[in-house]
């Protein structure tokens, strides 16, 4: 469904990732770990069309999506949840998730199903409707990212360490969502941190480490492998 | 006496809110100072009387007058908004990632390059609006309102309300979320460049219905006239918190006040000084304006 051949992404001169090759199978949840600066956040970007790739091929259905506007790729079915989960502040909940749906040109009824689709998955936020997306706490602002992301309905969704400053029990909630929505028939990429909790979820893995792939294998391979043990499982 | 000053005031103020808006939608979406806007709102006076004049010279004004000066501030409309839109794709779009003060000087560039441009086509000296409104007016509470001030008033009334109200629309929403995080816009699916293009065109728009205006009003124009204009819009814009849509109107109309109530009871010598004044006492004890907002964010 997606692959990454030889991918290359700089900021300035700096080299983030160096030639990298990742490929998503339909209906699959892979995931990326790796420690900070490894590469994940650049690689998610470079997919979303938000940087240039230096050199190398980002292919999605067939297409080649390389130097394609970031709205566009949106519109070809890939959405992103960032990094820090970037909820419009001053915009509200429903704003917030209407702006999710944007690429769904007529507004009305496919807006509403779909906002639908997300309050069931996540009912708190059909209560918190009215206010602001600033005043959410964090974990009510991670389940309106990914609630917003779902708006536009895409068939791969790009998640950035969606574990990220949260409490325990928001952490399972949110990885237990996230297998809902594969079951749901959305394919997923995955990047964490927090590589125990993304490789249970997973059926596959990449490690990257100083912008390339040093590692990939299913779940079960990585989770016995001593280097990503040592590394990545504190064991 | 008052509120003779309090209606001219708010004629003054309102033409102020309408440029500074210009400014401060343009900031809140690029934090880019467009110290050429001014110059938009003067070629909108410009074009309000060359299509006056061409209406006057066809009949068209003796015919009926509310036709021609609808048709001039449409014509003006758009070829202030194909300025405003040319503008930002040649002189601000290339220079997206630059540091901040590079855009900044482009904008001083376009500035210098408009007055230049106008004073060559239009001549160096003053130009006369080609119709003089009556001073026909109504008497209401011991004032004078002409009915100019009083359309002055309402229109800009009703453009700040349909600005107010496309906020609420789907592209202004985009245009919200765009000026909050133009990152996240884009991952949501948002042309980013086209929102841009979009804010760019309907400031130029307001500043050129701000430029017909004025021109009849004070029925005297020349190529300098957008350099003071701007310098007051934009300390309109701050003073209401720049970037802040509410804060630019609501700063225009108490720059406006202020500014026929210092010429009254003060000194009218000192009249493009208050807002200068003004500038610096806002900078100095609050600089986010009045309706400014913090910029601290929960995580």
């Amino acid at each position: 469904m997606l692959k990454l051949s030889g991918v290359h992404a700089s900021y300035g001169p700096i080299k983030a990732i160096r030639g990298i090759d990742i490929e998503v199978q339909e209906g699959e949840i892979v995931c990326l770990i790796g420690s900070n600066g490894a590469g994940k956040t650049t690689t998610l970007m470079t997919i979303s069309g938000i940087m240039q790739p230096d050199a190398g091929n980002i292919v999605f259905q067939g297409r080649e999506i390389n130097n394609t506007p970031p709205h566009r790729i949106v519109e070809q079915g890939i959405c992103q949840v960032p990094e820090g989960r970037r909820i419009f502040p001053r915009l509200t909940v429903m704003e917030n998730l209407e702006m999710g749906a944007f690429i769904l040109r007529r507004a009305g009824r496919g807006v509403k199903k779909q906002m639908e689709k997300v309050f069931d998955l996540f009912p708190v936020l059909r209560d918190r409707g009215g206010q602001t997306g600033g005043t959410l706490s964090g974990g009510e602002q991670q389940m309106l990212a990914v609630g917003r992301a779902l708006m536009s309905n895409p068939k791969l969704l790009l998640l950035d360490e969606p574990s990220l400053g949260l409490a325990p029990i928001m952490v399972s909630k949110i990885f237990r969502t996230i297998r809902d929505i594969n079951s749901d028939g959305v394919t997923v990429l995955l990047v964490e941190q927090n590589a125990r909790a993304a490789l249970k979820l997973s059926g596959r893995g990449y490690v990257l480490e100083g912008g390339i792939v040093t590692m990939h294998g299913s779940r079960e391979e990585l989770l016995l492998n001593p280097d990503v043990k040592k590394a990545y499982l504190g064991e | 006496m008052l509120f003779q000053q309090v209606i001219n005031g708010l004629t003054l103020g309102s033409v102020y809110a309408i440029i500074a808006l210009g400014y401060t939608m343009v900031y809140g979406i690029l934090e880019l100072i467009n110290f050429a806007h001014g110059e938009i709102y003067m070629l909108g006076a410009y074009l309000g009387i060359i299509f006056l004049g061409i209406f006057t010279t066809m009949g068209l004004t003796a015919y009926s007058l509310p036709l021609a000066v609808f048709l001039t501030v449409v014509l003006a409309i758009f070829f202030c908004s194909a300025y405003g839109f040319t503008m930002e794709k040649v002189a601000y779009k290339p220079l997206r990632n630059a540091p901040r003060l590079s855009p900044l000087i482009s904008a001083i560039g376009v500035s210098i390059f408009l007055q230049n441009y106008v004073m060559i086509t239009q001549g160096a000296t003053d130009r006369v609006f080609p119709y003089r409104f009556g001073e026909k007016h109504l008497h209401f509470m011991n004032a004078e309102v002409t009915w100019l001030q009083g359309s002055i008033i309402a229109v800009s009334a009703i453009l700040m309300i349909s600005l107010h109200m496309f906020q609420k629309t789907r592209m202004g929403k985009a245009m919200r979320a765009t000026a909050q995080d133009k990152t996240m816009a884009a991952l949501v699916g948002i042309n980013v460049d086209s929102i841009i293009s979009l804010t760019f065109v309907i400031g130029a728009g307001l500043a050129a219905v701000a430029g017909v205006m004025v021109a009849s009003y004070y029925g005297l124009v020349n190529h300098f006239i957008g350099y003071v204009a701007g310098i007051k819009a934009f300390t309109a814009a701050v003073l209401g918190g720049i970037g802040s849509i509410p804060g630019a109107m609501l700063g225009g109309i108490i720059l406006g006040l202020i500014e026929s109530t210092g010429a009254a009871y003060i000194s009218s010598e000192y009249k493009d000084a208050y807002a200068f004044v003004i500038l610096i006492i806002i900078l100095l004890i609050k600089p986010s304006g009045i309706l400014g907002r913090h910029t601290e964010e929960k995580v």
